[in-house]
């Protein structure tokens, strides 16, 4: 009870830092802010005014606090650029990221867990050699190209899905979403999978060398019962960091897949965000991500215990 | 004088003539016209604020035109009323006093009329401290506020502190907000009303959708016709998808630039429509780097650079961009080519940098890395300088950085910079990209006369003395060479097949009458 | 336990033939990078009137959009990409390591501390870093080395951490821990040389993370500056003429691939000489 309760205030403490962090990033980029929206044939007055109602006259700690203050009561004020509440903004863009990270993690996972065990048990054999290739080849491919690639092959000669976007002209049917989510799934499946195959492989072989695995053989168990019951607890290990590191990207998305697919998640609100120094969307992002960031790594830890009992009667 | 007042009546006779089509009688005519369908347009960003008196983001101006009326355009230096909300405009004889006269029978997007009193609302907002209106300085003359009187429901009289020749220029991009609406609300800019906006224009408000799209649908009650059921803005960041959407039908117009005019032309599916863009190309020469403060340094510069070969490497085709020679463009009115061009001589050009001493310069160039057309420039113009020994550091930076840069009148990280701008027909409104101690003037020039000389043109109403100060200033700036203007480069609208009416929908530059688009099967 | 090394490699070369193959690819990319002046065309050499021209026999990798020839741009562009991988690959590897199995070994406050500041990095908006980075260090190799290495080394670290806490458990390591054996030198002998594969997999995607990275870095003006060529910018060049041209990215893109690849199975040599048998 006393880890938890310690965990929890290190958490807390961990956002409250990153907010700092953040804001200080944020108002260290050289430049005035305001000089982003300013055309020919404005006043200077117009400037200062619009300065001043964008809070930045403010000594800079006054600014976080005011900040830190309507944070604590929910209220993540309103964006610079078009003054809609950060919230808002944020929650609007939320289900269309999770649904396509989710998605890809989910699938990318599952197909790890295939192809990483097996290949990682008959290292060098065909599949393995497949697997590993495959794998390179999404380490190394540059997500636009593969995506842009899709769309002109899958969209404009053969005509089989639509091409961006999440929905059709007022279509908002669960079909319909499936069918614009098949690509830019398919390109962040293709990225997780590859990564996520390459550390379960890796643990599988290490396993597959130890004592308990050809004790079991010589007991007479079935190869894919010793895979799935004993490998992968093992081999899971650092999965589970990669996936718990992998969980902000419910929240922060993928920047690239989101803009050649026009996927209207939350990486492309933050990239806007950012080029346009609006600070409070960026913070908003930002400690949306940083809970997801420490609950991630939180649940990581705690899953090391329950997959390897020699964790579990150690410290942690 | 005389021939102003004779010019923007011969224009109103025309414009009388040519709009009692879509003049008042409306019921009947306004009723749906043609074929209905709806248009799926392209923009690379969501709105920031569409309420047109502090829009300041090309999505939201584009969304704006199809919300709002102007309340008349300039077109070919003439008064165009056909998608305006007035009848006419009368200026009096030392232009300072401005009548307008609105269309019978207009109303706003919820049904209540447009009156004088929406009219005398707007310009009172335009000049509100408090309001902080953007283009606050389109309502102000000399630095008094413009005043508008009520005549009648239909007549507003607007009174100028002192004679502006230019003044309808900028009104001309001043759109009428509604009174029933936004009166009594203390911040108009950030008001939450903006979300739901209620205009004058041929399409209404339907849906925002963020990150998504924007769609209008039709307003029957417009003055004109208007063809299409609605219009849908769809939000696409990235250009290479953006071409594969157009191509496979998911999007059905957007602008595409130099680059991408091979690739879509390939698409058969699509017509490509080339516009004047009314954009200027240009290079600034930053004076508050000592070594350009030297007139002969600059000119160096100047003849060091081949720029029919300079436009035809950024631009691709020639019939893409025009050499510019002006700092303001050809349809612009007084426009005139400067007598000293330049022409490509290095030899020159060095000969004017060992005169004055510097023979071993290296300045920075400063561009925006995402844009190719100013990559391309910037490789260019590297390459050339280093013939005639000028070393060039290329300063590739992000929009956001560089637009901070250019607007810091202190900034001294760039030496020599590449911009743009489209500012528009009236003459007047290029001043500010040389004014002294204005943000635009990116080459952070201070010469009182040329000063004088801008706020002389715009105090003139006789056409034929204000086309001499003009002149006097374009040669000016040519011969100090100021600014170094590279070229006028061409618009290029892509648009599906099955819709017509482009042409009657591209008045100018970048103003539009959505109204005219139709579906064509 | 040296000679034992040598002879492990040795061995592992023998018998891995891929991994031969790893090593002579690389061997061969580097000093095709080291002389590139020996090529006689200029990677800069604009030609308004070569753009976007398919391989021919004057161009076998064809012209890029502004009229360069591509073969030039990809061998200096080894340069600039192998250095920033390979570099920023280390510095995050480096760091990942040291960070992680201390943090990992020693457990306890040292643990929470290090793995917060973990927690508060990587939930600061990459972009954001990179913008502000670049505001303030000059573009240049070593910097974009640097940024690059600080915003990877993050993900080694939390790896290498999970791995170490399992290893903790494992009766040598108590063992050795009991015996008062010095941090450091468990640390070295029993925990590296175990985790070692997992290492290997985190550097290799390290390598190509770093290319891309440096690619994303200069879609925005941020990475290596024009006119000097690099695999990551010419990648990221070739974005916008994927249809007419789209050998602009085969070529780099094919590039990396091979650079990650003759990376990873060199790699597999060094898990046989720390794997345990």
């Amino acid at each position: 009870m006393k880890k938890v309760v310690n965990r929890l205030i290190q958490c807390i403490l961990t956002m409250f830092i990153v907010s700092i962090l953040c804001f200080a990033l944020t108002k260290a980029a050289p430049g005035d802010p305001v000089l982003t929206y300013v055309e020919p044939n404005m006043s200077e007055e117009y400037i200062a005014n619009l300065r001043e109602s964008m809070g930045l006259t403010k000594p800079l700690y006054e600014q976080y606090f005011i900040w830190l203050g309507k944070i604590l009561q929910g209220n993540f004020g309103n964006s610079l650029m078009n003054n809609r509440p950060v919230l808002t903004q944020i929650m609007e863009r939320l289900p269309a990221t999770v649904i396509l990270m989710g998605t890809s993690m989910v699938l990318g996972f599952l197909i790890a867990v295939l192809l990483g065990l097996y290949s990682g048990k008959n290292k060098n054999g065909v599949l393995d050699k497949i697997t590993s290739l495959f794998c390179y080849v999404g380490i190394s491919i540059p997500t636009f190209w593969f995506g842009i690639m899709l769309i002109y092959l899958l969209s404009v000669n053969l005509h089989l899905l639509p091409s961006i976007g999440m929905h059709s002209e007022g279509d908002r049917s669960f079909g319909d979403l499936v069918l614009h989510m098949v690509m830019p799934c398919a390109v962040l499946t293709f990225a997780n999978a590859s990564q996520y195959i390459r550390y379960l492989r890796s643990s599988t072989i290490t396993e597959m060398s130890s004592d308990y695995v050809t004790v079991q053989t010589a007991y007479g168990m079935k190869d894919s019962g010793i895979l799935f019951h004993h490998v992968l607890k093992n081999a899971m290990l650092p999965m589970i960091t990669v996936l718990g590191m992998s969980l902000q990207s419910l929240v922060s998305g993928a920047i690239i897949t989101e803009q050649v697919f026009a996927w209207p998640g939350i990486g492309q609100l933050a990239v806007t965000a950012v080029t346009q120094f609006d600070y409070p969307l960026i913070m908003g992002i930002t400690m949306f991500t940083a809970l997801l960031v420490v609950a991630g790594n939180l649940l990581a830890d705690v899953l090391y215990a329950v997959f390897d009992p020699r964790i579990r009667k150690g410290s942690c | 004088m005389k021939k102003k007042v004779q010019t923007v009546l011969l224009a109103l006779a025309v414009s009388a003539v040519s709009c009692t089509v879509g003049f008042p009688a409306l019921a009947e005519e306004t009723a749906s016209a043609a074929a209905g369908g709806n248009i799926v347009i392209a923009e690379t960003a969501d709105p920031q604020n569409v309420n047109p008196l502090f829009v300041v983001d090309q999505t939201s101006f584009d969304m704006q035109q199809a919300l709002y009326s102007p309340f008349f355009e300039i077109v070919g230096g003439e008064m165009y009323y056909e998608n305006g909300l007035c009848e006419s405009v009368t200026v009096n004889d030392d232009a300072s006093e401005f009548t307008l006269k609105l269309k019978d029978g207009l109303k706003w997007h919820d049904g209540e009329a447009i009156t004088a009193d929406d009219v005398v609302f707007t310009m009172e907002v335009l000049v509100d401290e408090s309001q902080n209106v953007p283009y606050a300085s389109y309502g102000y003359v000399n630095d008094t506020p413009v005043t508008a009187e009520k005549v009648d429901d239909l007549t507003v009289n607007l009174k100028l502190g002192s004679s502006s020749a230019g003044f309808l220029g900028g009104l001309s991009q001043v759109y009428c907000i509604p009174k029933h609406i936004y009166e009594g609300v203390a911040n108009i800019g950030e008001s939450e009303l903006n979300n739901t906006p209620i205009g004058s224009g041929p399409f209404k408000f339907e849906e925002y959708k963020s990150g998504e799209y924007f769609k209008v649908v039709r307003f029957d009650d417009w003055f004109n016709p208007v063809n299409l059921d609605s219009i849908t803005y769809k939000i696409v960041k990235d250009s290479s998808s953006a071409n594969a959407a157009l191509a496979s039908g998911d999007l059905d117009a957007r602008l595409i630039s130099a680059d991408d005019y091979a690739a879509v032309s390939s698409y058969d599916n699509v017509t490509i429509y080339s516009y004047n863009s009314g954009r200027v190309n240009a290079m600034f020469l930053n004076e508050l780097n000592a070594d350009l403060q030297d007139v002969s340094v600059r000119q160096a510069i100047s003849y060091a650079l081949n720029k029919e070969e300079l436009c035809q490497f950024a631009f691709i085709s020639e019939d893409y961009a025009d050499p510019a020679y002006s700092l303001l463009t050809p349809d612009t009115l007084y426009y005139t080519e400067p007598e000293n061009q330049y022409n490509n001589d290095p030899v020159k050009a060095q000969e004017l940098l060992a005169q004055a001493g510097k023979t071993d310069l290296s300045l920075n160039l400063m561009y925006i890395s995402t844009d190719k057309t100013m990559e391309s420039e910037a490789l260019y113009i590297q390459s050339s300088l280093a013939n005639v020994g000028i070393t060039i550091n290329l300063l590739p930076t992000d929009e956001s950085t560089f637009k901070n840069k250019t607007k810091d009148p202190e900034c001294t990280d760039y030496d020599l910079v590449l911009s743009f701008y489209t500012l528009g027909e009236e003459p007047s409104l290029y001043a500010d990209m040389c004014y002294s101690e204005s943000r635009s003037n990116y080459s952070r020039i201070s010469d009182a006369d040329l000063d004088a000389l801008w706020d002389k043109a715009n105090m003139t109403a006789d056409a034929a003395e204000r086309g001499e100060i003009y002149s006097e200033i374009q040669n000016k700036i040519s011969d100090n060479m100021y600014i170094y203007p590279i070229a006028y480069s061409n618009g290029f609208y892509a648009v599906n097949k099955k819709f017509g009416g482009f042409e009657d929908c591209l008045l100018k530059t970048i103003y539009y009458d959505y109204s005219k688009i139709y579906l064509a099967e | 336990m040296r000679e034992n090394i040598w002879k492990n490699i040795k061995l592992g070369f023998k018998t891995n033939k891929l991994a031969i193959a790893g090593a002579v690819m690389i061997l061969l990319l580097a000093l095709i990078s080291i002389f590139a002046f020996l090529y006689p065309v200029d990677p800069n050499a604009l030609s308004a009137t070569e753009r976007l021209q398919l391989p021919t026999t004057l161009h076998p990798f064809g012209t890029d959009d502004m009229g360069r020839d591509y073969l030039a741009r990809c061998i200096y562009g080894g340069r600039a990409s192998l250095l920033v991988g390979f570099l920023a690959m280390i510095l995050s590897t480096v760091l990942g390591i040291v960070i992680g199995s201390i943090s990992g070994f020693v457990g306890g406050a040292v643990d929470a501390v290090l793995m917060r500041i973990v927690d508060a990095l990587m939930s600061l908006p990459t972009f954001l870093i990179m913008i502000v980075m670049n505001a303030y260090l000059k573009p240049g190799i070593q910097n974009i080395v640097l940024i690059i290495g600080c915003l990877t080394w993050m993900n080694i670290a939390r790896i290498v951490r999970g791995e170490t806490i399992s290893l903790n458990e494992r009766e040598y390591v108590i063992y050795a821990k009991i015996s008062g054996q010095k941090t450091t030198a468990t640390i070295l002998k029993h925990i590296l040389p175990n985790i070692m594969p997992t290492i290997i997999v985190a550097a290799t995607m390290n390598i190509a993370n770093a290319i891309l990275m440096e690619s994303a870095l200069s879609f925005f003006g941020l990475g290596i500056q024009p006119p000097t060529a690099s695999w990551g910018s010419m990648l990221s060049n070739s974005q916008r003429y994927i249809q007419q041209a789209p050998y602009l990215a085969l070529f780099p893109g094919l590039l990396i691939l091979l650079t990650v690849i003759s990376f990873n199975y060199l790699g597999e040599v060094l898990r046989n000489v720390f794997e345990p048998k």
